[in-house]
């Protein structure tokens, strides 16, 4: 993983991508104990063509370098990368704030375990369930911060639903 | 605590312990951890006919 990420902070110093950031089940791992993933996710501000947000010119301009795209990722250093656009107010957020982390010698950035806890929120799904309930059982969530993110973004019943029942 | 002698009492204790032990590892070390997951998957998931990619170890 170490090549990508050295790679993606290429790309990122030579403006091929804008700032990005770790999240999906990688992140989390950051934070929780590691479970099977396939893909890095990593979420990016992409530049808008005529008010679309399109993955075409960074694909292009990652194929020109080496790195094919595969079904819905790019293999990056032989890692499925999935680049998802921040295109929500949730992910945007989660993106200004993300933190700088270290892997090895390398420098990347992460989003922050409350922000991690209500991007699977908002995802919904039942793999997103069991994410939320890995957070809670390894206590890393600041609640206070992690309420703000929830009212903000419109999440806290769903929250409250799924750590009510489980 | 011995593993080869456990007592169905103490078999979510000794869960919470390898839990809270795997989440201290550091995170490329986490990442070594996902790699042996996806060998482990992988023959499985083809057998269901999906394809995916072990991460080459750094």
């Amino acid at each position: 993983m170490k090549k990508a990420l050295q790679a993606l902070n290429g790309l990122e110093r030579e403006g091929v991508l804008g700032r990005y950031a770790i999240g999906g089940a990688m992140g989390a791992t950051f934070y929780v104990e590691p479970f099977t993933t396939f893909d890095l996710d990593v979420f990016v501000v992409l530049p808008e063509a005529g008010g679309l947000v399109t993955l075409a010119p960074l694909y292009r301009e990652l194929a020109k370098r080496g790195y094919p795209a595969r079904e819905e990722c790019v293999m990056v250093e032989g890692i499925p990368v999935q680049f998802l656009p921040a295109g929500t107010p949730l992910l945007a957020e989660a993106l200004a704030q993300a933190r700088d982390v270290p892997y090895e010698d390398v420098t990347t950035r992460v989003f922050g375990p409350e922000h991690l806890v209500a991007v699977a929120v908002q995802a919904g799904r039942a793999k997103d369930r069991q994410r939320v309930q890995m957070f809670l059982d390894a206590g890393v969530l600041d609640r206070k911060r992690l309420d703000g993110i929830l009212s903000r973004h419109g999440l806290m019943e769903r929250f409250s639903q799924w750590t009510r029942s489980a | 605590m011995d593993p080869k002698r456990i007592t169905v009492a103490e078999a979510p204790a000794g869960k919470d312990a390898y839990r809270t032990k795997q989440r201290k590892l550091s995170w490329p070390d986490k990442v070594k951890v996902v790699i042996e997951l996806q060998k482990i998957a992988k023959p499985i998931l083809a057998a269901r006919g999906k394809s995916v990619t072990v991460w080459p170890q750094d």
